[in-house]
């Protein structure tokens, strides 16, 4: 696929919900709206199904991947969390207790790994950390004020504070502090004293909140929810109001920082869209995708007829590729390579089953 | 059986009011009521021709947050009166100037005017708006109006 400028893989199982790469970004575990986690490696130019973790018994919603202690944590509707450790040749998974009466639905290691938090269904947040004494990952929780499904987390970068957004418009921000395996947090622009689940920050939105990001370094918050707008808190300023950027686009699933100053923002309009910080707001730069012309032309060919037929299951040679890269939502964002407060390239997954790498060193071509 | 048990009071008792947990939609948004626009300006404007201004101040204060139905139709027929009095070709020219605030209310006003006049040719006229209202704020605007809990 080195025809178009964004390397992209289609690899095959389907609508992928989440992906989460290893830390040399040689493997990369998705989730394809299935029970199962499939480890793919890239070999000979191809990604290769390696491994096919299969304990969770319903749909897979959250997958995080610990660069530096390489295990990775799974959720599922199921209502269960799994650690997930490499042994040997094999993946064994841990049991959580997270204690759920509702699905999971998003999980994020903390940045020191030694953490992780689970969003569920039963408007909560478990924050699981690992106890030595009996083996096993616990969890402590925090209820309120969470009113509603969580949809996304996000860790700060300090370790304490986590970013929760759900389904009640609201946005907020708490502390994560777990005294059995933290160090005394140290004050930041969000707030001095950081008991386990004290509300720091509580921010609205119009529609449910998608998705959450702290920036690099912590101090500022950006979130999508559903009403296509896109919203940012810098606590440098003032921790306590949102500036919301009402968009012409259709919702973003997804968000990312890529420097402490620009965010890049995917959904239901199938194209990452560009966005940075302007004097208090945010301000749209540009959508990425690969240029209309760039796309191959349909080739006439008796090859193409059987594709459609096979994927559209239409009988003619009809062209119903749209013109964006992605042909249809973006489910997540990830980064690739750089560091987090200079993200070089980062990688989107999607509904159409589509695995793109974007590079924004060479970006002049897909900017549209 | 026990005498009490006659009494059936307590079955009609809303327990879960008493949920400290309980999640109510409508305690949302306790801002400012909206009583929905000055009608005296939007008129007197409106008889002085000055189009423009009768639909800024026909757009002020929509009465999302009250729960009185009437008062919010009572504002959507006075917004439909200002947007029935243009002329198609002046549309455009209009809603370049509104603000994005302006325009999502605007949106809101008229899916609601679409749902309660009956006239057709007003219904035309409407989805002339609709029509640059889209050119203008995207699919964005839609995606407000159904995804707002503050509905007209």
């Amino acid at each position: 696929m080195s025809g178009t400028p964004v390397q992209h893989w289609n690899l095959g199982i389907g609508p992928i919900s989440c992906h989460a790469w290893n830390k040399d970004r040689t493997q990369v575990a998705v989730s394809a709206s299935s029970n199962e986690i499939h480890i793919f490696e890239w070999k000979n130019g191809d990604w290769i199904n390696v491994h096919t973790l299969d304990e969770h018994d319903l749909p897979v919603t959250g997958l995080d991947w610990a660069p530096n202690t390489n295990r990775i944590v799974s959720c599922s509707q199921d209502k269960n969390a799994f650690v997930w450790t490499f042994d040997r040749g094999h993946w064994k998974p841990e049991l959580v207790l997270v204690r759920f009466q509702r699905a999971a639905t998003c999980v994020k290691w903390s940045p020191l790994e030694n953490k992780f938090a689970v969003g569920s269904g039963s408007k909560l947040v478990s924050i699981c950390y690992y106890e030595k004494e009996n083996d096993w990952w616990v969890s402590k929780q925090i209820k309120k004020p969470i009113r509603s499904t969580v949809n996304c987390i996000d860790w700060h970068p300090n370790n304490v504070l986590l970013a929760v957004g759900a389904c009640d418009f609201k946005t907020r921000v708490f502390s994560a502090w777990i005294k059995e395996v933290d160090d005394k947090p140290s004050p930041n622009p969000w707030g001095s004293k950081m008991p386990f689940s004290q509300l720091m920050g509580e921010y609205n939105a119009s529609g449910w909140v998608h998705q959450v990001a702290f920036s690099p370094s912590g101090c500022r918050l950006a979130y999508v929810s559903h009403d296509s707008s896109i919203s940012l808190v810098d606590a440098n300023q003032d921790n306590t109001v949102s500036h919301t950027l009402r968009t012409t686009h259709l919702p973003f699933t997804s968000v990312r920082w890529l420097t402490e100053n620009s965010i890049v923002a995917a959904g239901h309009e199938y194209s990452p869209i560009l966005f940075t910080v302007q004097g208090n707001g945010l301000k749209e730069v540009c959508v990425l995708d690969v240029p209309s012309a760039n796309k191959t032309a349909s080739v006439n060919s008796a090859l193409q007829m059987f594709k459609n037929i096979d994927k559209n299951a239409a009988s003619e040679k009809i062209d119903v590729q749209l013109k964006t890269l992605h042909q249809n939502r973006i489910t997540q964002i990830m980064p690739h390579s750089g560091q987090p407060n200079n993200i070089l390239k980062f990688t989107t997954c999607g509904t159409d089953g589509l695995i793109a790498l974007w590079d924004l060193k060479n970006n002049s071509a897909m900017v549209r | 059986m026990a005498k009490n048990m006659q009494n059936t009071g307590y079955r009609k008792l809303d327990v879960d009011a008493y949920d400290p947990e309980n999640y109510n939609e409508n305690d949302e948004g306790v801002d400012t009521p909206g009583l929905g626009p000055d009608e005296r300006t939007v008129s007197s404007l409106m008889s002085t021709n000055r189009l423009e201004d009768a639909l800024r101040a026909a757009l002020q204060n929509p009465p999302l947050n009250t729960k009185n139905q009437a008062v919010k139709d009572k504002a959507t027929q006075l917004v439909a009166k200002v947007l029935g009095s243009y002329k198609a070709s002046d549309i455009e020219a209009t809603v370049k100037k509104l603000t994005d605030e302006e325009g999502d209310t605007l949106m809101k006003y008229v899916y609601k005017a679409m749902e309660i006049s009956p006239e057709n040719a007003l219904c035309q006229l409407l989805l002339n708006w609709h029509a640059q209202l889209v050119a203008r704020f995207g699919l964005g605007s839609i995606i407000r109006v159904m995804s707002d809990r503050r509905r007209l």
